[in-house]
């Protein structure tokens, strides 16, 4: 798989650049800041060239959001290109205004979990073939939320698992094959979950996270 | 300077005026004895009239006489002594001989000599104390010198016009003529063959008719123009004049239906009183005596007589014009009387109150009396509402007092500077002399009290007098418009001093807020990358390390690595507790739903979905970060509540929980809300759930 890396600390994208050429992957360049990356990216997708981005939030000149405004002009002009964006903050905030405009081929991840490289393979693998990614920490967090009026009680353990797995952006089949069940059990589950939450079912899995999210920030 | 008779000896002077005087007293004790006895022997009259009015004219000659000769005795250089003393003199004689002549023709015709001296005196008498009197003395008045031009050529068409009238008794009909019209008595000096040249000077007489009236046009024109003393002596003899004529026609149009009555004695002494108040006035105006006290004795005399006037008008409607309507006639009615009394009782003070006014209106003008300036400053100053009002005030009084053009007073403040309030505003440019009086307060000078005169205007003593009064009563207003003005500088000095604090605070609090962002973002690049980089090493060993091989290692490994999650999340919670990235990328709301996320309370929130100026935002999330973090620990609440809205032009935030309360210690808070000028309030009764309320202005 070939990948491209951003991020303006460069001893960083050093130390990923290795963790990546050891687990397989093919680091094709690397970028100090949004713009680099574009051209980067245009250069090498043209034809094909390219699976997945992974990239840094805060970049040059601003440090403010150059990685999500990347990540959509890339994904805009290369649909076919993934694009992870690590962050060390894990706000919410961010992972909304990521996926405000569609969650395919895109994905949130704290860059701690990069230690994990299991976790970061798996995320990047499941951007570069178009799915949604959101990393559990934030999800958990979401999940867990106090609220003075609960809905997320009345689900079952089980039903919250699967509502967890939902909201990072994980797959039906891919939910099953995690916590153990058929698919037509996890069909169950979520039926059940949008009904006693009241959502409407989306259509697939990418917009059903986005809603599930919506849901868990209200 | 033209004197009228060269110089004399002040000694000399004093002596002559006063045999003058003596001469004339006794001419005019001597006519008013022979005219009592020419009185019952018919009702003929000489060049004087009846008895009646030789008694008047012979007692204003003697006083005239009685001027000149004081005039003599006191003011040595002013030569109108002369004019007055000889005229005086001159027209008690000649009506001396005036009835001697009548005595002589008609009581004992042929017995006693004289007739021609008598009459040749009474004749050229009469013209010259004329002429004397009426011309020479007005246009030499009051400094017994002819000032102008003008001035000497009337006196001279004056002095000669009545030679020429006195050459008639050179004529042969002296006697035969009216008024003596004596038959068959020769003149003894007659000179016949003069006649037609007599009767060619006669038209004298026009000129000294002319002359008379010029000189008493010139006289007004004068008044006019005068300024200073030369105008109160002027105004002196024409309100004594005007008296004169008024009581005279008065009198003279009572005289008929009053006669033979016992009113008609005092009526004649008061036509006598009012004739010889003009050379009392002449005395007083040359003499300058109380001159400026003068003003004030009119404007009395003025009043009373308007006021007599006025009681004497309500008791002839009441008791006549009512009487004669319900039908009493004549007859003295006691009811009606009474309630003319009432009337006039009830009415008295306010008339008397309002003639009084128009009588100083008439006799000072556009000046009030003293007393006038100051009591009605008094009550200006008391109606005053500010000290802007009172100043000008206090100019115009001063100005209009002393007849100026404009009025100006000014307060001396600290530093030198000073305020000016005038009047009227703006003041018309200065043509005159200006004169300034210091306003004094317990010793010290607050202020400067100025008037600008007009062109050639003068002040006299009185008005000089009445600027210092002025003066010393505005002490305590400029002092107190001193205070004001002092206390204005310095309320502004404090509000400058105010608005430097206030932005000296904020200035502090943004700085300690750049400080942690400057220190989050130290974190995050520094810190926080290192332990990535570290995390990712600690991988590749791990890696390196399978567990078959060396299971101790790989488990030291897993717990560097278990241990270096729970750093870089600590590190990560401690850079969003010094300054949360979120809330500068994204705002309150964000910001505040991430606290939300991490709460260990159930939370309700509501945030206005809104940006704010950085130090706004910034204080508001503190708050609300500070709050929940003491909800979190002390309160034991079951839940808790954030509301952060916009209301108006200012950013409204609520913290509520449902805990112990007690809670204390947000101090910190409180200071940087008041660095915002907003305010903070905690609620938080033992027991009853704590509620923090901010509220900061945000434009």
């Amino acid at each position: 798989m070939r990948v491209v890396l951003a991020d303006d600390a460069a001893l960083l994208r050093e130390g990923l650049a290795r963790v990546l050429a050891d687990a397989g992957f093919e680091v094709l360049g690397q970028a100090g800041d949004g713009d680099e990356l574009v051209r980067l990216v245009d250069k090498l997708a043209a034809d094909g060239g390219l699976d997945a981005v992974i990239t840094d939030i805060k970049m040059p000149p601003s440090f403010s959001d150059e990685g999500i405004a990347a990540a959509h002009a890339i994904r805009a002009a290369h649909p076919s290109v993934g694009v992870l964006v690590l962050s060390q903050y894990g706000e919410t905030e961010y992972a909304m205004r990521l996926l405000s405009d569609g969650a395919d081929g895109l994905g949130y991840l704290l860059k701690d979990r990069v230690t994990d490289v299991d976790a970061f393979v798996d995320a990047i693998r499941r951007v570069a073939a178009g799915e949604s990614v959101v990393d559990t920490e934030l999800v958990s967090r979401l999940v867990r939320r106090r609220r003075v009026r609960n809905p997320i009680d009345e689900l079952t353990e089980r039903e919250r698992d699967v509502l967890g797995l939902m909201a990072e952006g994980r797959s039906n089949r891919a939910i099953g094959e995690q916590l153990y069940l058929s698919a037509k059990t996890v069909e169950a589950h979520v039926r059940a979950i949008f009904t006693k939450l009241g959502l409407e079912q989306a259509g697939d899995d990418n917009r059903r996270v986005l809603a599930v999210l919506a849901y868990l920030r209200s | 300077m033209h004197t009228v008779l060269g110089t004399m000896q002040p000694h000399r002077y004093r002596t002559a005026t006063a045999a003058l005087l003596g001469g004339a007293v006794a001419a005019a004790a001597g006519a008013i004895a022979v005219a009592a006895a020419v009185g019952p022997h018919g009702p003929d009259r000489g060049n004087f009239g009846g008895a009646g009015a030789v008694t008047l004219w012979v007692l204003n000659m003697s006083v005239a006489a009685g001027v000149g000769a004081v005039v003599g005795r006191t003011r040595p250089d002013n030569r109108i002594g002369w004019l007055l003393s000889i005229g005086g003199f001159v027209g008690a004689l000649a009506a001396l001989g005036d009835q001697w002549a009548l005595y002589v023709l008609r009581v004992r015709p042929g017995e006693v000599p004289g007739a021609t001296l008598g009459a040749a005196l009474s004749t050229a008498g009469l013209y010259l104390s004329w002429g004397l009197l009426g011309v020479l003395t007005i246009q030499a008045f009051p400094d017994g010198r002819f000032d102008s031009r003008a001035r000497r050529r009337v006196a001279w068409v004056g002095g000669v016009s009545a030679i020429a009238c006195a050459m008639s008794i050179f004529s042969p009909d002296l006697l035969s003529d009216p008024p003596f019209k004596a038959v068959g008595v020769h003149s003894a000096i007659a000179i016949s063959p003069l006649k037609p040249v007599i009767g060619a000077l006669f038209v004298g007489i026009f000129g000294l008719m002319g002359s008379l009236l010029v000189s008493v046009g010139m006289l007004v024109g004068r008044l006019v123009r005068a300024r200073g003393v030369e105008r109160q002596q002027l105004r002196v003899i024409a309100f004594a004049a005007a008296f004169a004529l008024v009581v005279g026609i008065v009198c003279a149009n009572l005289q008929r239906p009053l006669h033979g009555t016992w009113a008609e004695t005092p009526l004649a002494a008061v036509r006598v009183a009012a004739i010889l108040v003009v050379p009392v006035a002449l005395g007083v105006a040359i003499l300058r005596y109380r001159l400026y006290d003068v003003d004030r004795v009119v404007a009395r005399a003025v009043t009373y007589g308007l006021l007599l006037g006025f009681v004497t008008l309500v008791y002839v409607v009441v008791v006549v014009a009512v009487g004669h309507a319900i039908g009493q006639g004549d007859r003295p009615n006691l009811a009606l009387s009474i309630a003319a009394t009432a009337v006039v009782a009830l009415a008295f003070q306010p008339v008397r109150a309002r003639l009084e006014r128009l009588a100083n209106r008439l006799v000072y003008g556009r000046r009030a009396s003293p007393y006038e300036v100051v009591a009605g400053f008094a009550r200006r100053m008391a109606d005053a509402l500010s000290l802007d009002d009172a100043l000008p005030r206090l100019a115009e009084a001063a100005a209009t007092g002393v007849g100026a053009v404009s009025g100006r007073v000014e307060v001396l403040a600290d530093h030198g500077s000073s305020r000016t309030a005038i009047w009227p505003d703006p003041a018309p440019a200065a043509t005159g002399p200006d004169h300034v009086v210091p306003i004094i307060h317990q010793g010290e000078e607050v202020g400067r009290l100025g008037v600008t005169l007009g062109q050639g205007d003068v002040l006299d003593p009185a008005e000089e007098r009445l600027l210092s009064d002025l003066a010393s009563q505005a002490g305590v207003a400029v002092r107190n418009a001193q205070l004001a003005t002092e206390l204005q500088n310095r309320l502004e000095e404090i509000s400058d001093q105010a608005l430097e604090l206030r932005r000296s605070r904020q200035r502090i609090v943004a700085a300690g807020d750049e400080e942690r962002k400057r220190v989050e973002r130290d974190l995050h690049d520094g810190a926080q990358q290192r332990l990535v980089s570290l995390g990712l090493v600690l991988r590749m060993a791990r890696s390196r390390a399978p567990s078959t091989l060396d299971a101790d290692l790989h488990a030291l490994l897993d717990e560097a690595a278990g241990e270096l999650e729970s750093a870089q999340r600590e590190l990560r919670d401690l850079a969003r507790g010094i300054y949360p990235a979120v809330l500068v990328d994204g705002g309150l709301a964000p910001a505040i739903e991430s606290l939300a996320e991490r709460s260990t309370v159930p939370l309700d929130v509501r945030v206005v979905e809104r940006r704010f100026p950085t130090p706004v935002e910034t204080t508001a999330y503190f708050v609300v970060s500070e709050a929940l973090t003491n909800v979190a620990k002390h309160a034991h609440a079951s839940r808790a509540s954030v509301l952060v809205d916009c209301v108006g032009d200012t950013l409204h935030i609520e913290v509520a929980d449902d805990g112990v309360g007690g809670a204390t210690g947000l101090r910190g808070l409180s200071d940087r809300v008041a660095a915002l000028d907003g305010r903070l309030h905690v609620d938080s009764p033992p027991g009853g759930g704590t509620r923090v309320v901010a509220d900061v202005p945000c434009e």
